[in-house]
């Protein structure tokens, strides 16, 4: 696929990723018309004279304000730290199979999340009650960088980062990390199972302005940085060795790769619990569109992310509406499938070449 | 010992926890040598290369760079005045091959503003080299092993390709002939005799003592992680040698086989 296409490529997705943007925030159990929509963002960033004369119109104001906007705005902040540090990663690990959870980002939010559901009435009794909310991701946050930088530790020996060795520490940790749960789980109170039960399966629910301005800027620094990753991540795909002769510092790209990866991950899982498949899928399928140049991966999977997030979370809110149904539901129904479908179409495509 | 030393090491020892894989091994390679190293399997050939390219640090002693310790060279730097061939070359992502041997240009791009139209000049002579043309906008996965070797040979030649002079530079190759067919083996040596007398030197690991023989101007010997012999050609590939080495009498392949009519 020549340059040109590729931009185009990246150009439909975009314009795609905008409709969607504005399918989201039309529907929902309450009909905001797009006339009224008009009339909100005229009243509220005061274009013209327009005039305004619709009753209700401040509850549509609202919902369409303060509940679907920041909402839609933190599908495209998830989504797109979800596809790029997949894409980042499958790149780190030269395996197009690899999914950020495996290397125990999700279960040690997990295991924080878990923590601070089970024993924020036991230690913080005498906090301001305000400061529950925070609480969660916060710990979610602080575990999935420990259990990160543990699996990182336990592949690293004199310097060097055992990328297999990273894997398969992964996969224990997160065992490990499973079961300390469970345990948790057996002392847990029933709505304690529940909340955490929720959090797991994910959701943009907590979705509000607050929200929305910090993970902008926790998100949105990781991902500025990652494109000075580009070249150096095509490169390292040759090997470590190869990257080594091109003058890359292998160590130090890895660590970069593994710390800005994880930290956009990590955030995300913080404020709206696990999400899956979306970090395995999307990079995938931008490579089978435009190829495996970083350059343009990256930007496709941070769109295509964005974009596929923000649909499966508008299937979570209007399949049972007004019920929402939580996200991980939605991604996993259709990524799992999806991912399978993928594992054998590899499994066909080796056999040719 | 001549000043303008291109690689002088100086009792390098290299080991896995107590085992050796290079030991005390010394000896310097001055610029314009064409050097391949042969030695039974398992004698710490690659081990050698990767120590000379910088990749690998010793565990004892100092390898110099053009007089500098090679631990104290910018990695960016040192890509630009050496490149490395290695055995195995294991992409899994579909790029083209275009863009694999691009990544080539990847430290001199880095290191300094580039003209197009040279860069472009640079894309074809190397295209020319290896018969790339009709392949560069394949898909790298789908390439046969010796098409496969022949892109990774381009890439590893394009890294210090210039326009001009080669002097000083360096390309180290561990087993470059693998998957080639004989009339690219031949194509290849040709090559690197010509980039040779323009002042490029060459370390390579061979497998055919006959190519060594041919192709090198200096061969090193290496038996049990020690450097045995080392020095000219002629002087250094005899039956005695190579019986040494290799336990395997010379006399007995050449009166089966005659290999140099054959060549």
């Amino acid at each position: 696929m020549s340059q040109i296409n590729k931009i185009i490529f990246l150009i439909i997705l975009f314009i795609s990723l905008l409709l969607s943007v504005c399918v989201s925030i039309v529907s929902g159990p309450i009909d905001i018309s797009l006339n009224q929509i008009f009339q909100i963002f005229i009243k509220n960033f005061g274009l013209g004279n327009y005039q305004v004369n619709e009753q209700n119109l401040h509850i549509y104001e609202t919902v369409l304000l303060n509940i679907r906007l920041p909402r839609a705005i933190l599908a495209l902040l998830v989504g797109m730290s979800l596809g790029i540090s997949g894409a980042m990663l499958q790149g780190l690990f030269r395996n197009p199979l690899v999914d950020p959870g495996f290397i125990g980002i999700s279960s040690g939010a997990a295991l924080g999340a878990m923590c601070i559901i089970m024993f924020a009435n036991f230690f913080f009794t005498n906090l301001n009650k305000i400061w529950l909310p925070y609480l969660l991701p916060i710990f979610a946050m602080l575990g999935s960088i420990m259990t990160t930088l543990l699996v990182y530790k336990m592949a690293t020996s004199e310097r060097k980062t055992n990328i297999m060795t990273m894997l398969l520490s992964g996969i224990a940790v997160n065992a490990f990390v499973g079961s300390v749960i469970g345990l948790f789980v057996i002392k847990s109170t029933d709505l304690q199972l529940r909340t955490f039960t929720f959090w797991t399966l994910g959701g943009l629910d907590n979705a509000n302005w607050e929200v929305v301005g910090i993970s902008s800027v926790l998100i949105c620094i990781p991902i500025l940085l990652t494109f000075f990753l580009k070249d150096k991540l095509d490169i390292l795909m040759l090997g470590d060795a190869e990257a080594a002769y091109l003058g890359l510092k292998v160590e130090k790209l890895k660590k970069t790769i593994i710390i800005t990866a994880s930290f956009m991950v990590g955030v995300s899982v913080s404020f709206c619990g696990m999400i899956g498949f979306i970090g395995l899928v999307t990079p995938h399928l931008v490579r089978l569109c435009i190829g495996p140049n970083h350059k343009y991966l990256l930007i496709g999977s941070g769109l295509l992310g964005s974009l596929l997030l923000l649909i499966a979370d508008s299937i979570a809110r209007l399949i049972i509406a007004p019920a929402q149904i939580p996200i991980s539901i939605v991604t996993s129904l259709i990524g799992a499938p999806f991912f399978i479908y993928l594992i054998l179409e590899q499994k066909r495509r080796y056999k040719i070449a | 010992m001549p000043d303008n030393t291109l690689i002088k090491f100086d009792n390098v020892s290299y080991k896995i926890d107590d085992f050796s894989i290079n030991e005390d091994i010394s000896f310097f390679i001055s610029p314009k040598d064409l050097i391949s190293i042969i030695g039974p399997n398992g004698s710490g050939k690659t081990t050698l290369l990767r120590l000379i390219s910088g990749e690998l640090r010793p565990t004892s002693g100092g390898i110099f760079f053009k007089g500098k310790n090679i631990i104290n060279w910018d990695p960016m730097d040192l890509a630009c005045e050496r490149s490395m061939l290695s055995q195995l070359n294991n992409l899994s992502f579909p790029f083209k091959v275009y863009d694999v041997i691009q990544m080539g240009r990847f430290p001199v791009k880095q290191k300094s503003y580039l003209d197009i139209d040279i860069e472009k000049k640079i894309m074809e002579e190397i295209l020319g080299c290896f018969d790339l043309k009709e392949l560069i906008n394949k898909n790298y996965l789908v390439l046969s092993g010796g098409e496969k070797q022949r892109v990774q040979l381009a890439r590893t030649f394009i890294q210090i390709w210039t326009l001009d002079s080669f002097n000083d530079k360096l390309i180290i190759l561990d087993e470059p002939t693998s998957f080639l067919d004989i009339y690219y083996q031949l194509k290849l040596y040709k090559l690197i005799k010509k980039l040779n007398n323009k002042g490029l030197a060459f370390i390579m690991v061979l497998h055919d003592i006959n190519h060594a023989f041919l192709y090198s101007k200096k061969v090193m010997m290496m038996e049990n992680a020690r450097l045995k012999y080392f020095g000219d050609v002629k002087k250094i590939i005899n039956e005695k040698n190579i019986k040494d080495i290799f336990k395997v009498k010379l006399s007995e392949f050449i009166n089966k086989y005659k290999y140099e009519e054959v060549l």
